[in-house]
């Protein structure tokens, strides 16, 4: 071990590594887009507030702020195989286990992370748009349906934009994790690398600066759509 | 069911796994104070727009603030070891770990807390600098005996939440050998085989921890904002 860091080393591993991208991008977006949809499930039902339910929600809420995304990731993947033994027994159907891979697990784990947050920020959102506008959608005979989908969800959206950009940025971050449980994405990736060749430096380095031109390449695209958004949003005089 | 799921051994391992609790409070807390002091320091050189120093507390911030902080834990644990044994440090097997994971959480949390440090700073009256000044206070005086005091009380709510995704953090140090809850639940797991019981023992825990910082900081906000209403 002559020099502390071994430069063509370093360049190697970039052009390794780079293949992993999309391994974390696509954890990252599919769960986004679970996490969004969840969200926004549960978020009206607690609108709504549909009884015994909104009670379940609000614990959802305060389990999935309150654990961190380790403590789910690692739950999830006990709790599921043991979930799907007991389905397997009780209905008699064979559902091997073993064949579902681990992504499944991490996008599951951080869906529900990720889906808590979005419920608080979806909630907010729709806080933030004056009463009076379902009222009014009310009093020309729409449904709550209508109003909620017509005038409410898009006033809100420009609203939840910056936080949700915010949410993707954690969650890119937050996709790390999941080598814990086995998946392969970029972090994984350079711990295997580290592993093979007994040099940690360089390759921690090059995943850190990954990471980090990921992060100011979508805050950079964040920042130009919410500039586009602006233009939507009240007492803005275009 | 029973089986699969044994409410017995989740009850029996409870124990166990609360009595390492004491690593993550005390990682916890050690990250929090040297995340202070470094966000003060940080928030400071950036409202005063120190030259060159700013530039260094920005690439920070955005470094800091843009890669996970497991990357950042490995590159401390694994990588730091690496540079001292290119100086020439060959006894890195006599630094404790733990250590490490301190440095790393404090830079971390410091990171976060400069920018809540920076916007409550900002939310104290510039008029009292000015007046600090006119009664021949220095800036470090004032800061210290005006400017902070009254950003803190600002900061409280955003402290109180920095410290629970603190403490979310601390769950992944086990990683770099920390024997903390989840590397024993680890360790009792292979020998039990019920991971499960353990993990969730684990989730409730932190839940339990997260309620108690929650409270404890409403209790401060309340006690904070009670004064202010007698002052005035």
């Amino acid at each position: 071990m002559n020099s502390i860091i071994d430069l063509h080393f370093l360049i190697e591993m970039f052009f390794k590594l780079i293949g992993y991208i999309p391994m974390t991008l696509g954890l990252a977006v599919t769960s986004m887009v679970l996490a969004s949809i969840l969200g926004l499930f549960m978020m009206i039902v607690r609108m709504k507030k549909i009884p015994v339910l909104s009670k379940l929600v609000d614990l959802y809420v305060l389990l999935g702020r309150a654990l961190p995304t380790m403590v789910i990731l690692y739950i999830v993947f006990f709790a599921l195989p043991i979930a799907l033994l007991i389905f397997s027994e009780k209905t008699g159907q064979k559902i091997e286990i073993n064949q579902v891979p681990a992504v499944v697990f991490a996008v599951m784990g951080l869906t529900i992370h990720t889906g808590a947050y979005l419920t608080e920020v979806f909630r907010a959102a729709v806080q933030s748009v004056d009463k009076g506008q379902l009222e009014a959608a009310y009093s020309i005979g729409m449904t709550w349906w209508q109003g909620f989908y017509r005038i409410i969800f898009r006033q809100a959206a420009v609203f939840a934009m910056p936080l949700l950009a915010n949410q993707f940025l954690n969650l890119i971050k937050s996709t790390s994790i999941a080598f814990m449980i086995t998946v392969m994405e970029l972090f994984g990736a350079a711990n295997v690398i580290c592993a093979d060749n007994n040099r940690y430096l360089e390759v921690y380095i090059v995943v850190a600066l990954i990471y980090w031109g990921m992060s100011i390449l979508f805050e950079k695209v964040f920042l130009v759509a919410e500039h586009k958004l602006a233009a939507f949003k009240k007492g803005s005089n275009l | 069911m029973g089986s699969y799921f044994s409410v017995d051994y989740m009850i029996k391992a409870f124990p166990t796994l609360l009595s390492y609790i004491d690593v993550t409070i005390v990682v916890t807390i050690v990250a929090e104070l040297f995340g202070i002091l470094i966000g003060c320091v940080v928030a400071f050189l950036r409202i005063h727009k120190v030259k060159v120093l700013n530039q260094v507390c920005i690439l920070y911030l955005s470094f800091i603030r843009g890669t996970p902080f497991l990357v950042q834990l490995y590159l401390v644990c694994f990588g730091l070891p690496q540079i001292l044994q290119g100086l020439g440090y060959q006894d890195i097997r006599s630094i404790p770990g733990l250590l490490f994971v301190f440095l790393i959480m404090s830079i971390h949390t410091g990171a976060y807390i400069a920018e809540i440090m920076r916007s409550s700073i900002l939310a104290v009256d510039k008029g009292q600098l000015e007046a600090a000044h006119s009664i021949g206070m220095s800036t470090y005086q004032a800061y210290i005996r005006i400017i902070l005091p009254q950003a803190f009380q600002l900061a409280i709510p955003a402290l109180g939440n920095n410290v629970i995704s603190t403490l979310k953090g601390t769950s992944l140090i086990f990683n770099v050998g920390v024997v903390d809850m989840l590397r024993k639940a680890d360790l009792m797991g292979s020998y039990s085989y019920r991971h499960l019981e353990l993990y969730i023992d684990i989730a409730i825990i932190y839940v339990l921890l997260c309620f108690v910082i929650q409270v404890a900081t409403y209790f401060l906000e309340r006690r904070s904002t009670l004064g202010k209403e007698l002052a005035l």
